[in-house]
């Protein structure tokens, strides 16, 4: 008989259940689904709701428990009621790292998206030092729990090497893919070849992606070049930060802005020469940089996060500190310098090659074979 | 202008002989980098009695209030100069001079011998050190990422020039094909560089093939330990060496799998570097600053400092002459995007913008 899996998650739905989320880790999320089918498992989800069921995809249910309290950033009510619930299934995996605190099923994997808490605000919203201490004593706990930790990036290990030393051999090293079937070279033309320069910011719109830092950017490069233009790209968690921008790119020249499903991605930014990572805190082996990189743009990123796992300063991309200022600079750079930038670009698609999802697919298998056995 | 550049070992502590070691290799860079740019540069270490040295025409002065304290130390130093930079984080909490610049090699508290009271102890240093200083130079970016995770607030002051490798003497050199396949292993006999794990590794490889040679070139820092691994290194198939770092570039070319198997305290290495400018399929851990040097399947595999991981590395490429080929080229190639040159013109920038101006 067929063994099944639940997958405990926070919101892959927004939680009337209504709008699917549709971001990096949600697409994680479905490729995961998918690979677990291929390996004949059965498979549902679980996360926050009012007790709905929705199907994901043909033979994959979501469903959710009436649970919405997050104490120091944990979910332990939703975490007992996901064990108390899903009383059938055999293995489990918690596809954010505190949804396994306090308890696990036995044979369990947990999932790392990266470090999340790297900014200064953190501090306010953790509300000050003795509930921080609560809340590392409860993802170290979380931590504890599962057989096995996916993490998406090395930074995440290395912070828990330094921090929780030992436990850092829980985790296994799985960087984020790119499907190279999508996501390809094929049929763009080279960087920098024509006129006018296309910029790309394919992320949402917040201000631990750099959103704030792009805008200023292209206030000040639009201004300066009259061959360069601005294309921001994603969408926004309200709908006014949305109007917002749509009224600032109307009143400038050459900045665009609006959104796309992530399968018309790959011909966009075929068509764009530079891609801007500049992204401030909260951040694991992006599925944007990997994807842009893979079509052949020069990626502008940060080094936060994973980020530096993908990109060597100056062989594959320039990695810088993600301001304003620096951004000018590095597209200014690059546009002084077409035999560097396709250097950068020629580089980054063979790179890219190295995070194939075929390649994360075998690393998942081989690590669902171990564990769930 | 006269800057005081404090490094605790630069010559040892009777001033007589040079050490040798990475930070003292990216000392001696600095110090040249900052003679070539005009400053007026004087070493200050410790000592076993206060004494002067020239070497290559920089003035040394060794402290021997060192035997005391490591913070009597740099209080001096703080006192005798207007400006100071300091060669590394020090472990200790101390009073740097304000509008300086630090250099953090990498995190080096993440060992498993070391107990809770005194990482937690490291951490507050660092995170005191990071606020004092107008900037704080990290040679990998696995430090900056580290203690974002921990106080995001101190670390818009950390800037990243990962290490250099100079390229006009780490080449590579095609190997003539021979049938023996060679390992090497480039680093401190240190249980922090995982040589306990490498040796284990090399033993159970040589009792199972014969067409291998394992390459140890090692410093004799530890005589106990030498002697301790005298009958490894008397086996067969093992090449011992004791080089210089003249010599190296040479030993690196006989080799075809490097591996850099470090438990922690590690940041961008150097010999992962060299190893990668000699166009070698490297086999590196997951730790610290080699995160950012190596891309798993790209230019070199990267693996948890373990038995079995780095077993299976290391015997998938004994198999795979393509792959070795393959990874050897692109860690030759990424060698380019981390020269000499390019660090001593990160380097500049920085030094310019901190010690230009005034005193303080």
């Amino acid at each position: 008989m067929k063994k099944k899996i639940g997958i405990l998650t926070s919101n892959f739905f927004d939680p009337s259940g209504q709008r699917l989320i549709y971001g990096g880790a949600e697409r994680y999320g479905i490729e995961l689904s998918k690979l677990l089918l291929e390996l004949d498992f059965k498979i549902e989800w679980w996360q926050v709701g009012s007790g709905w069921q929705k199907e994901l995809m043909e033979g994959v249910m979501v469903k959710s428990i009436p649970i919405t309290e997050s104490p120091y950033e944990t979910m332990p009510d939703l975490n007992y009621a996901f064990l108390e619930k899903a009383v059938d299934i055999d293995y489990a995996i918690y596809f954010v790292t505190f949804l396994a605190y306090p308890q696990v099923k036995e044979k369990s994997i947990s999932l790392s998206h990266g470090i999340y808490w790297d900014y200064p605000k953190f501090d306010d919203i953790i509300g000050g030092e003795r509930n921080r201490q609560e809340w590392l004593r409860r993802l170290r706990i979380a931590l504890s729990g599962p057989e096995k930790i996916v993490s998406v990036d090395t930074a995440t290990i290395q912070w828990v090497k330094a921090t929780w030393t030992g436990l850092e051999h829980k985790f296994e090293y799985i960087p984020n893919f790119v499907d190279l079937s999508k996501f390809n070279s094929q049929g763009r033309t080279p960087v920098l070849a024509k006129k006018p320069i296309k910029v790309i910011y394919p992320r949402r719109l917040t201000s631990v992606r750099g959103i704030n830092e792009t805008v200023r950017t292209a206030e000040i490069m639009t201004n300066l070049n009259p061959n360069i233009e601005f294309h921001i790209v994603g969408r926004g968690h309200q709908d006014q930060v949305e109007k917002d921008l749509m009224k600032w790119s109307s009143e400038h020249e050459r900045v665009y802005y609006y959104w796309k499903p992530p399968e018309l991605m790959a011909e966009l930014y075929k068509e764009m020469d530079i891609a801007l990572i500049p992204t401030k805190a909260a951040e694991g082996t992006s599925l944007s940089c990997l994807e842009a990189m893979s079509c052949g743009c020069v990626v502008i990123s940060s080094y936060v996060g994973g980020l530096s796992n993908l990109i060597f300063d100056g062989y594959n991309g320039l990695l810088i500190k993600p301001k304003a200022k620096n951004i000018t600079k590095s597209i200014s750079s690059l546009i002084g310098d077409p035999i560097l930038a396709q250097k950068l670009s020629k580089n980054g698609i063979n790179v890219a090659k190295t995070f194939s999802l075929l390649k994360w697919k075998e690393s998942w298998k081989k690590l669902i074979s171990e564990v769930f056995n | 202008m006269k800057l005081g550049f404090f490094v605790p070992n630069l010559l040892s502590w009777s001033g007589e002989d040079k050490v040798i070691g990475g930070l003292e290799r990216y000392s001696w860079a600095l110090i040249e980098l900052m003679q070539e740019l005009g400053w007026d540069v004087e070493v200050n270490q410790n000592g076993n009695s206060d004494w002067k040295q020239e070497v290559n025409g920089i003035i040394i002065k060794g402290h021997e209030v060192a035997r005391y304290s490591l913070e009597a130390v740099v209080e001096k130093i703080n006192s005798s100069y207007g400006r100071v930079l300091y060669g590394s984080l020090l472990q200790k909490p101390i009073y740097y001079k304000s509008n300086s610049i630090v250099i953090s090699h990498g995190v080096w508290w993440d060992g498993k011998n070391i107990a809770r009271e005194q990482r937690e102890r490291m951490i507050k240093i660092c995170q005191e050190a990071i606020a004092q200083n107008a900037l704080t130079i990290s040679c990998d970016y696995n430090f900056l990422n580290v203690m974002r995770a921990i106080s995001p607030e101190v670390t818009d002051k950390i800037r990243v020039i990962p290490n250099f490798v100079n390229i006009n003497k780490f080449k590579k050199v095609e190997r003539d094909s021979t049938d023996t396949i060679k390992i090497l292993y480039p680093r401190r006999l240190d249980y922090c560089r995982g040589i306990d794990i490498f040796i284990e590794i090399a033993k159970d490889l040589i009792s199972q093939r014969s067409n291998l040679e394992i390459l140890m070139a090692v410093d004799k820092n530890h005589p106990d330990f030498n002697q301790q691994l005298k009958p490894f290194l008397s086996l067969n198939q093992v090449r011992e060496f004791n080089p210089q770092f003249e010599d190296m570039p040479d030993i690196y070319q006989q080799a075809d799998i490097v591996v850099i198997p470090s438990r922690y305290s590690e940041g961008s290495s150097f010999s992962c570097l060299e190893a990668m400018a000699s166009g070698k399929a490297i086999v590196a851990s997951d730790v610290g600053g080699l995160t950012n040097l190596i891309i798993n399947g790209y230019n070199g595999i990267l693996v948890p400092p373990r038995k079995t991981p780095i077993t299976r590395a290391i015997n998938f490429l004994l198999d795979n002459h393509s792959a070795r080929q393959k990874l050897g080229e692109n860690a030759f190639k990424t060698a380019r995007s981390f020269t000499l040159e390019r660090w001593k013109k990160q380097w500049a920038g920085y030094l310019k913008a901190i010690y230009a101006t005034g005193d303080g």
